[in-house]
């Protein structure tokens, strides 16, 4: 499929991982994993991506931001989106897009949201 | 002792009360044993109100000693205007007669003291080490309110997280119901029901978790003492953990010879042994052992939960107490948990007044033990300590 993307997925929650991938595999996507930030940050070395998704608490209240970071840090220019739900960005007073992100992902999210979202 | 140095402005138009005083305060140590400090402090120096106001607006002094009689601005005029200029300021009045209605007057402007002139050096400096005492103690209690406050919010972000997360679990799954993402037979969505419904139990686990928690640290629980035989709850324990650990052929043993009996509430202990013991089990391997210890040593009860389990890193263990903190990796990626067990478990060792420890090997396997005495808390036994 010509519109077929590699998307990592950072979430420590094993059911938005299973969900998401089900959803993107479905939609003809690749999908790759991972349960914290550090661990997303390592797949990230072993090959391409076209868009990541990330979570924002994780090991630690603003892991997701750590990751977008190092992430711009490693001169990276893949996009990469906060997976999140408003209330606890409100709270939090966050600018997604001044922190690097490229937008939100509303969580939760029904397959036609996601695959619409990485189109 | 911690070194604090303060700076005291003085403000009077009298040239040799200003420098009289510098002469005071200057080599002046103020020792506060009680708050462990032992306080300097630096002299500034001013003629009017009007040069006053605009010392503290440059930089704020700790204290201000300030004379109510000026010329110009009177010191009711400055401390006005320091309340408008929301300058917290310590402000102590040197009045030359003490009148009520001075006292009165700079009291309802909010000065913390007064000087009557004339005055000795030694009740200069009396003035001055009440005034140190008065700002370092508030000034810790209001650091200390902070951090609690703080703390509060983090751990309520921490806490709204831990509530969303199985119900985004849950709505996602839905949505793919709802959406028939899998077609319109029911059956490939079985295992996405089992998720939800273990989802929901878990989410089911935190409400009770946080429950037990805030009546534990509330001290609002009714406890109900007695001798309570800890080789017996740990067997009801193992009991309740039987079916999962039957499942993936985890085998359970409990060493106990007799009873061992603890002057405590019975609902706390199996608060304790349930938590180590499922924990033993969830992340312990397939086909691993749990060895459950129960004895006496003296005045004191031990018990040890130790498992052929997954273990842990060093850094994980020195965590591990915390609230909501649950070792997350590919190893305990299906392994669920409210984040609060082991807290509550330290908890309820503290209000016992006993210990517990750790120890863990990657892969090896984890070992819990917990000692209480005996007899705490218990009527009879007050006059044997």
């Amino acid at each position: 499929m010509c519109n077929s993307k590699c998307v990592l997925v950072i979430d420590d929650d094993q059911d938005i991982l299973d969900q998401a991938r089900a959803i993107l595999e479905a939609g003809g996507h690749e999908v790759l994993t991972a349960l914290n930030g550090q661990e997303g940050l390592a797949v990230l070395e072993t090959r391409a991506f076209d868009i990541i998704l990330c979570d924002m608490m994780m090991e630690d209240i603003g892991a997701g931001l750590s990751v977008c970071r190092e992430i711009k840090e490693r001169g990276l220019k893949i996009p990469i989106y906060l997976v999140s739900d408003i209330g606890n960005l409100s709270m939090q007073n966050f600018d997604v897009r001044a922190e690097g992100f490229s937008g939100v992902l509303q969580k939760p999210f029904s397959a036609n949201e996601l695959l619409a979202f990485i189109k | 002792m911690d070194d604090i140095r303060l700076r005291v402005l003085v403000a009077d138009d009298e040239e040799g009360m200003r420098l009289g005083i510098q002469r005071t305060v200057r080599p002046f140590r103020a020792v506060l044993s009680d708050l462990g400090v032992e306080t300097t402090f630096e002299t500034e120096l001013a003629e009017t109100g009007e040069e006053a106001i605009e010392r503290i607006a440059t930089a704020a002094p700790d204290i201000l000693l300030l004379d109510y009689k000026l010329p110009g601005m009177s010191g009711l005029d400055v401390m006005a205007r320091l309340e408008a200029d929301k300058q917290d300021v310590l402000v102590i009045m040197i009045t030359a007669y003490a009148s009520i209605e001075t006292a009165v007057a700079a009291t309802k402007r909010g000065a913390y003291d007064f000087l009557t002139k004339p005055f000795r050096p030694d009740e200069l400096q009396a003035v001055l080490k009440k005034a140190t005492h008065h700002i370092i103690a508030h000034r810790r209690a209001r650091r200390l309110a902070e951090e609690k406050r703080q703390v509060r919010f983090e751990f309520l972000s921490v806490l709204s997280h831990e509530l969303k997360a199985p119900l985004a679990a849950v709505e996602g799954y839905l949505f793919q119901l709802r959406d028939r993402t899998m077609g319109d037979s029911l059956e490939p969505y079985g295992p996405q029901v089992d998720r939800m419904l273990i989802r929901l139990d878990g989410m089911k686990k935190l409400i009770f978790d946080l429950l037990d928690l805030t009546r534990i640290e509330s001290g609002q629980k009714e406890r109900d003492l007695s001798d309570v035989d800890l080789a017996d709850v740990a067997r009801q324990a193992l009991e309740t953990m039987q079916p999962e650990a039957g499942q993936r052929g985890v085998k359970m043993d409990l060493h106990a010879s007799g009873k061992v009996l603890v002057w405590a509430d019975r609902s706390e202990l199996e608060i304790i042994l349930n938590n180590l013991v499922s924990n033993a089990v969830k992340y312990n391997h397939d086909e691993g052992h749990v060895d459950v210890t129960v004895e006496s040593a003296g005045d004191h009860v031990a018990v040890r939960v130790k498992d052929t389990g997954i273990g842990m890193s060093p850094e994980d263990v020195g965590r591990l107490f915390r609230e909501f903190v649950r070792i997350k990796n590919k190893k305990t990626r299906n392994i669920l948990g409210s984040g609060l067990g082991l807290s509550i478990v330290r908890k309820l060792v503290d209000l016992y007044g006993g210990e517990i420890s750790v120890e863990s090997r990657p892969d090896e396997g984890t070992s819990f033990l917990i000692t209480l005495p005996a007899a705490c808390g218990r009527e009879g036994d007050r006059d044997h300590v």
